[in-house]
């Protein structure tokens, strides 16, 4: 008899213990042996120009330094081509300690290696740099007027800047009622707890490396490509991240320095990046400003929608992101136009923020949709019911599956929606402080990428199932264990999943939200084909896969590929959710309270309901700190960020959240992959900032359109 | 980090004469929540460090019969926030020790850091301030009493000389019918910096106010008080005009700066705002 579902199941995590008991291991926490040096990492004090000098004698004397690396002496590397998913199409990653130039404050300029931390951090601040300052464009307002449409072609993957269907500014112009309006979101940094960090250890001609990454595949491919080594002679290992969100999709210049650094001294080296350092270094979601354009008939029926975005990136390359996609297919309108434009300016180059794009441009859609519900004296839910739209109109697809209106049903029933009093600042709490309701839609696109897994079935009846994917937090350990356990009819203790190590089989990036349903869907894969080879081997006849596995001789040993099938190119694929936030207002301070958000998500089928939630909770608390407390403070004159601390940068601490519930809708999408799961991650920080937003909103009948909402906004 | 020297001094004369013989380049360490990020960043690089862990005296926290309080220097925060007789007869302060930092910094960051770190957002101080606090002071000529109002200089200044310690603070026993609040303005509900923060400290008789004290965090280079509207409430009955009235006095006593944190006009709006609101409370509690 197989065991009851463990698929559905709220599941604890399975590495749960290893990580509050300290067993799990993060990448600063490897051992690679007692003459491990320490590197530390020295950085440009101006946003752009050339070094002039660079003096490191001091340096180079004081006790304990064994090498300190500048671009005079460190090696010139092959930085072969390389460019993966994660990477800007257009430009190229940044050569470091290649050359004298500078292009942004915060680059790296020299490392300092000793053996111990404390001797290299010494020794950085002996390292003395002048420069020849260029003028560097540091201002967004400046760089603004001279942005360009990006490169990248839509049909590449990329982010047109133009796109058109009917006539928005005609239908604009006839339309019934009308909302313009510009919002603004500042830069905000990923700041995960764990700092960046990596060790390097040369081996004659291998190179292993303990990184900090949601993608272990590709730091040993552009590791290859940057030292010209063949991809077999290197070994990527990061089996636990502790938060990433995005920051750590690609190798950043210090996972280049502490391979170069290990070579150059002949010993392991190890780079951990400062909080401070990690705000110039590791990417962060680029401060946007976009405008939005509404026209609808006075049923509430969309007739024009025009949406622009312009976002900063760095000079040497050009990020893009889907700001502008999620606009063009989440609701029925039949004249559309988006025009996306990024602005090169002497910062670090940004990088994929948890919903990159659809945080930034929903934030302003749902906003200016509040503001149309507001001009039609409709109810903002009902105007988004209204215009929910029955197949993608601007891929001309169906929809594989949508539940954006049940969605709205279930999370306005939860939350309690009907006792809205529609007025702004109609409702107060006991205290007599403003109250106010908001809701937002959100989407995110399901992707399924091609990966692999290996299942080994051992002969004492266990399973040992393996891809080389990550678990930066989500659960990956968990669900993966539960989809292996189901599919193999092996209960939970038996089955051990790995990951976070290139030796294993191939895995997508751990973003997106694609792991579960592209890992998943390889783990599933290679489970159906080992069980079968078990039962095929099996000497007697029995049900009871453990049986089977007691009676081998050998364990059993496959690798699964496995490639998504063309559903993308029949089907438009998404998750929708509805999202709705309280506030409370206290009108004389400005201070903004949420006690409540819920979230209602069409997510597919969900592997486990607890770290789902656990996810979707997450994403709330981040959309509560995008929405009221998150910014990268930059000053214009240097390019150096003011606030690089987490003392600086505020993000919501335990005192700032309070109610926070998700839930999923039932959804069963045949099409989406064979597991039936869209992911949740991104989603789930997706309208929760346009949620707030309209809340307050209603609470106090101020609109403010540029993040975060501070309380010196509101008085 | 520079190198520096670590002295472990057992009483309050060892800490004096170990500060006499090494001079300014030396700092004093109780909780070291300000000073390590500070000697971390590079912003202070002392010679010598002077470790207060040692010194038992310095952590007592007694009430004195009829005569009020005394705070050692290295009381925590945390002790200030959950002693009993502190939330009962000084509530202000106990609110003030109640919102630096987190519980693990609270349990590590003491009263006289708080004071001698001198950020002008310093929550201790306005509620000390209020309620007319003296520090005393040791050195090696002795020791000395200096009232709270001057014990301030500048940003991170105070009066304190190079070779002196502060020992405690003495906090006067307060009348009947007495009452006080702080209240201060963050971002976000914990672990942050006062925008403004206000503390009011009120002893009402036959009606009337007989005595009050209003001070001000974040709004000057030190800690203030703001005594233009202290006087203009003694002596009159408080009511709600008259609580605006001081509350606008409070303002035109605040000299804010514009930074990342909030406006030189939005930190003036929250003096007004607090100082209305510590008031109101206060009287409310010297009704209890």
């Amino acid at each position: 008899m197989s065991p009851p579902s463990v698929i559905g199941q709220p599941i604890s995590r399975v590495d749960g213990r290893s990580k509050v008991t300290g067993a799990a291991k993060y990448a600063a926490e490897f051992d690679p042996g007692p003459r491990l040096g320490h590197g530390v990492v020295v950085t440009s004090t101006i946003a752009g120009g050339v070094i002039a000098t660079i003096d490191t004698a001091a340096a180079e004397t004081a006790a304990g330094v064994v090498a300190v690396l500048t671009h005079r002496n460190a090696p010139k590397l092959p930085y072969r081509e390389h460019k993966a998913d994660v990477d800007p199409e257009d430009g190229e990653r940044l050569h470091v300690l290649q050359d004298d130039r500078v292009h942004h404050h915060g680059q790296p300029v020299a490392l300092v290696v000793a053996n111990t931390f404390e001797q290299a951090t010494h020794g950085a601040s002996l390292v003395r740099v002048t420069y020849h300052e260029e003028p560097a464009l540091t201002d967004f307002g400046q760089a603004e007027t001279r942005a360009v449409p990006p490169g990248a072609r839509r049909e590449d993957g990329g982010h047109p800047g133009e796109t058109r269907r009917g006539n928005a500014d005609a239908a604009l112009a006839a339309a019934a009622v009308r909302v313009v309006a510009e919002y603004v979101i500042p830069r905000e940094q990923h700041n995960p707890i764990e700092l960046h960090a990596t060790i390097a250890a040369w081996e004659d001609v291998t190179l292993t490396l303990w990184d900090k990454t949601q993608w272990v595949d590709n730091v040993r491919d552009e590791m290859a490509a940057v030292f010209g080594i063949p991809i077999e002679n290197v070994r990527v290992v990061s089996p636990f991240g502790g938060g990433a969100f995005g920051s750590a999709l690609r190798p950043w210049p210090h996972v280049t320095l502490a391979a170069m650094a290990a070579r150059h001294v002949d010993r392991p080296v190890k780079i951990v990046l400062t909080r401070r350092q990690m705000y110039g270094s590791t990417g962060y979601r680029p401060h946007t400003v976009q405008r939005v354009a509404l026209g609808a008939e006075r049923t509430g029926r969309l007739v024009a929608l025009h949406h622009e975005g312009i976002a900063e990136t760095s000079t040497y390359e050009q990020y893009t992101e889907s700001l502008l996609d999620a606009t063009r297919l989440l609701y029925s309108c039949p004249n559309v136009t988006t025009r996306y434009r990024v602005a090169p300016m002497n910062v670090n180059t940004p990088t994929p923020m948890r919903a990159p794009g659809e945080a930034s441009g929903l934030f302003a859609l749902e906003c200016a949709m509040d503001e149309l519900a507001v001009a039609l004296d409709m109810d903002p839910v009902q105007l988004r019911v209204r215009n929910d739209a029955e197949r993608d109109e601007d891929a001309d697809l169906p929809f594989s599956s949508r539940a954006l209106r049940e969605c709205f049903r279930v999370g306005a029933e939860r939350f309690g929606w009907e006792r809205r009093d529609p007025r702004p600042t109609s409702m107060r709490d006991t205290s007599g402080r403003l109250v106010g309701y908001g809701c937002a839609s959100a989407t995110y696109p399901v992707s399924v990428e091609a990966a692999s897994a290996r299942v080994q079935l051992l002969v004492d009846g266990s399973a040992i199932v393996s891809s080389a994917a990550s678990d930066m937090g989500p659960g990956t350990y968990t669900s993966m264990t539960q989809v292996a356990a189901e599919t193999l009819g092996l209960p939970l203790h038996r089955v051990t999943f790995e990951l976070g190590d290139t030796r294993m089989p191939t895995a997508p990036v751990h973003g997106g939200s694609i792991t579960m349903a592209s890992v998943g869907s390889a783990v599933q894969a290679a489970c159906t084909k080992a069980r079968r080879q078990a039962f095929a081997r099996a000497k007697r006849p029995s049900a009871d896969l453990v049986e089977v596995l007691r009676q081998l001789d050998y364990s059993v040993d496959v690798t699964v590929h496995n490639e998504p099938d063309d559903a993308a190119d029949h089907y438009s694929m998404h998750a929708f959710g509805a999202v709705f936030a309280e506030v409370v207002v206290d009108a004389a301070l400005g201070t903004v309270r949420v006690p409540r958000i819920v979230g209602a998500y069409g997510a597919g089928r969900i592997i486990n309901p607890k770290t789902a939630h656990s996810q979707a909770i997450g994403g709330m608390v981040m959309g509560i700190g995008m929405a009221l407390l998150e910014h990268t403070v930059v000053d214009a004159r240097s390019g150096r960020v003011v606030n690089s601390d987490l003392a600086g940068y505020l993000v919501p601490v335990n005192a700032d959240v309070r109610d926070l519930e998700a839930i999923f809708v039932d959804e069963h999408d045949p099409h989406v992959n064979p597991l039936g799961v869209k992911g949740v991650a991104e989603i789930t920080l997706v309208g929760v900032a346009a949620a707030i937003a309209n809340a307050v909103h209603h609470a106090t009948g101020r609109r403010v359109r540029e993040l975060p909402i501070t309380a010196e906004k509101l008085v | 980090m520079r190198r520096f020297q670590l002295a472990l001094p057992r009483n309050i004369d060892e800490c004096v004469k170990f500060l006499a013989e090494r001079g300014p380049e030396t700092k004093v360490i109780a909780g070291g929540t300000d000073l390590l990020p500070q000697m971390k960043n590079g912003l202070l690089k002392p010679a010598a460090v002077v470790d207060l862990s040692g010194v038992a005296d310095l952590r007592t926290l007694r009430r004195q019969d009829g005569s009020g309080l005394r705070v050692g220097a290295s009381v925590t925060a945390r002790e200030i926030e959950r002693d009993a007789y502190v939330r009962s007869a000084y509530p202000a302060l106990a609110e003030s020790g109640a919102l630096v930092g987190s519980v693990q910094i609270r349990n590590l960051a003491t009263v006289g850091g708080n004071l001698c770190n001198a950020a002008p957002s310093a929550d201790m101080a306005p509620p000390l301030l209020a309620l007319e606090a003296e520090a005393v002071v040791a050195g090696p000529r002795g020791r000395r009493r200096v009232s709270l109002s001057d014990f301030f200089t500048g940003v991170r200044r105070t009066v304190l000389a190079p070779d002196e310690l502060l020992v405690e603070l003495i906090v006067p026993a307060l009348g009947p019918r007495s009452g006080g609040q702080y209240l201060r303005h963050t971002p976000r509900r914990e672990l942050d910096i006062a925008v403004v923060g206000v503390a009011s400290q009120i002893t009402m008789s036959d009606g009337v106010c007989a005595k009050a004290r209003i001070a001000l965090a974040a709004v000057a280079p030190t800690p203030i008080r703001a005594t233009a509207a202290e006087q203009a409430l003694e002596g009159r009955p408080l009511t709600a005009e008259q609580i605006g009235r001081a509350a606008t006095l409070a303002v035109e006593a605040a000299r804010p700066i514009s930074d990342q944190r909030g406006s030189a006009d939005f930190r003036r709006h929250l003096v007004a705002v607090l100082t209305r609101r510590t008031l109101t409370t206060a009287l409310e509690r010297a009704a209890r």
